[in-house]
């Protein structure tokens, strides 16, 4: 008999509107710990919006997000798109400020640096930083404070295919540490290969969830990318009929 | 008071304390402001003349350059931060808004405070060691020069700056882009603060702003009401007709009424992007 372990978070109906824009619709998903969790979808099919409400950042118009955890610590990291940090401070002591920000000890600064592999980079300002350096010194700063999950909005975005890799197995490692890891991205080989639950959006809603194994068997598609547009294909198509064109 | 709530408050303050004193732009700002400020004291020959004349030679100075000053310190903390994605990171730590605004204001309050005492106290020490011009003092007293007045007119001019410090900060935490901050602050400089004299003047020459309330409305802004402080206050301006500069409660409370209403709204803004 296997053991239901419970959601880190647990999103239900939840759905979000601009201005009549409906950005996230109706979705519901639940996001385990030891598990990689990857959005995908095409540009603007609110991936950023359904995980900055995971975050906390923007409160849904209805539906709920409830934590299996809701004490006064960091209930989850955050890195959004193409982070910037302030300029005049080294990698290490940008690491320092938001662990301390955390009330962490600093000392976690070094294995943190270490994680992501940094380590090296310890002592070059956030300016002198490659996009690589500062998407890693981004998920450094998510795992401050040591979150049961962390969330992070397209952090191969921009870079090299090695730099790319290089980021995934990082993302590995933290699942295999124990924590919940959601992403949004657009690296559908690499999620493919890494993530144990893929989400589908497509015009705000969840329009397919499951396995990248089992998407594949379900659309008898060879690929995740394969299964991406068959989706986003077909729902395209329902969201072109419900539109009236 | 529990000093854990205060913790990430002086955490953000630190950061704040050495991102302006990291930055050449701010560094040349402080230096300009030192230059300015001395060389006016000094071309105007205010030492020579005692602690009294040199305020009055850098009062419109002063009204004009701490406002500017300030302001460039605090426009950009807490925008600067969202437009990085940084405030975003900081919404997922144990920080509150309160906490966040209170430490962006500290941290850059200690700079600017620093930057305008150093300044003034340069030209206070100016004063106290150039021998008095006796030719070019027409009439004088003892008792209407001191030091005293003088460390009264840094305090207040430091006032003035921590106001429009915290008027940028409010700013800092509206405004979605840097374009956006510029032009909500050319709009309040020119709006509020110009607006409100061209009112008062013109209300004063049309006969509908009373005399006598003049000095009470002085206090609604924050630069007629360092203006009136000052007078009242700094320079000890007596009239024998009872005609007051300022009505120094209303003015002070004037200016933490601007201090604090700025803060709220920072506080209120801050999150909400």
């Amino acid at each position: 008999m296997s053991e239901e372990v419970e959601p880190i978070l647990t999103v239900e109906d939840i759905t979000l509107t601009f201005d009549d824009i409906v950005a996230v619709d109706t979705v519901s998903l639940e996001l385990p710990r030891e598990k990689l969790v990857a959005i995908i979808g095409p540009n603007g099919s609110g991936k950023t919006t359904l995980l900055r409400m995971m975050a906390g950042l923007v409160k849904p118009d209805r539906g709920t997000i409830s934590r299996l955890d809701d004490g006064p610590h960091r209930q989850n990291g955050y890195l959004p798109q193409e982070p910037r940090f302030r300029q005049g401070f080294t990698t290490r002591e940008t690491l320092t400020f938001y662990t301390r920000i955390a009330g962490s000890d600093p000392s976690v600064v070094e294995s943190l640096l270490e994680v992501v592999g940094l380590t090296q980079a310890s002592s070059m300002r956030v300016e002198e930083l490659s996009g690589g350096m500062l998407g890693l010194l981004g998920i450094a700063q998510s795992l401050v404070g040591d979150p049961p999950l962390t969330i992070l909005d397209e952090p191969t975005t921009g870079l090299d295919p090695g730099m790319r890799r290089h980021v995934f197995e990082v993302i590995d490692g933290l699942v295999e540490d124990g924590r919940g890891v959601v992403i949004a991205s657009h690296d559908l080989e690499l999620v493919e290969r890494h993530a144990d639950v893929v989400g589908i959006l497509d015009g705000g809603r969840l329009v397919a969830e499951g396995s990248p194994e089992v998407l594949m068997e379900e659309y008898e598609a060879d690929s995740l990318d394969a299964v991406f547009d068959t989706v986003t294909e077909i729902e395209g198509a329902v969201t072109v009929r419900r539109g009236g064109t | 008071m529990n000093l854990e709530r205060l913790r990430p408050a002086l955490v953000i303050a630190e950061r704040e304390l050495w991102t302006v004193l990291r930055t050449r732009a701010y560094l040349l700002l402080a230096m300009a402001f030192f230059v300015v400020t001395v060389g006016l004291a000094t071309l105007t020959d205010g030492p020579t003349r005692g602690y009294v004349p040199t305020e009055l030679d850098l009062l419109v100075p002063m009204e004009l350059l701490v406002p500017i000053v300030a302001i460039a310190l605090g426009y950009r903390a807490i925008l600067g931060d969202a437009t990085r994605g940084e405030l975003e990171m900081l919404r997922t730590y144990p920080l509150t808004a309160d906490q966040h605004v209170i430490g962006s204001f500290v941290g850059r309050a200690i700079v600017l405070t620093l930057i305008i005492t150093v300044s003034l106290a340069v030209v206070g020490i100016l004063v106290a060691v150039t021998p008095p011009d006796v030719v070019r003092i027409f009439a004088t007293h003892e008792t209407a020069d001191s030091p005293l007045l003088f460390v009264r007119f840094v305090a207040l001019t430091v006032l003035l700056g921590l106001v429009f410090l915290a008027i940028g900060l409010a700013i800092s935490a509206i405004a979605r882009s840097s374009r956006t901050a510029i032009a909500i602050i050319a709009a309040f400089l020119v709006l509020v603060i110009l607006g409100f004299e061209v009112l008062l003047a013109r209300g004063l020459a049309g006969g509908w702003i009373a005399d006598e309330l003049l000095t009470s409305l002085l206090a609604l802004a924050p630069n007629t009401a360092y203006r009136g402080l000052v007078l009242e206050m700094a320079v000890g301006i007596e009239s024998p007709v009872g005609i007051r500069a300022a009505a120094p409660i209303w003015s002070i409370l004037g200016m933490f009424a601007w201090l604090a209403i700025s803060l709220v709204i920072a506080r209120f803004a801050i999150y909400r992007r």
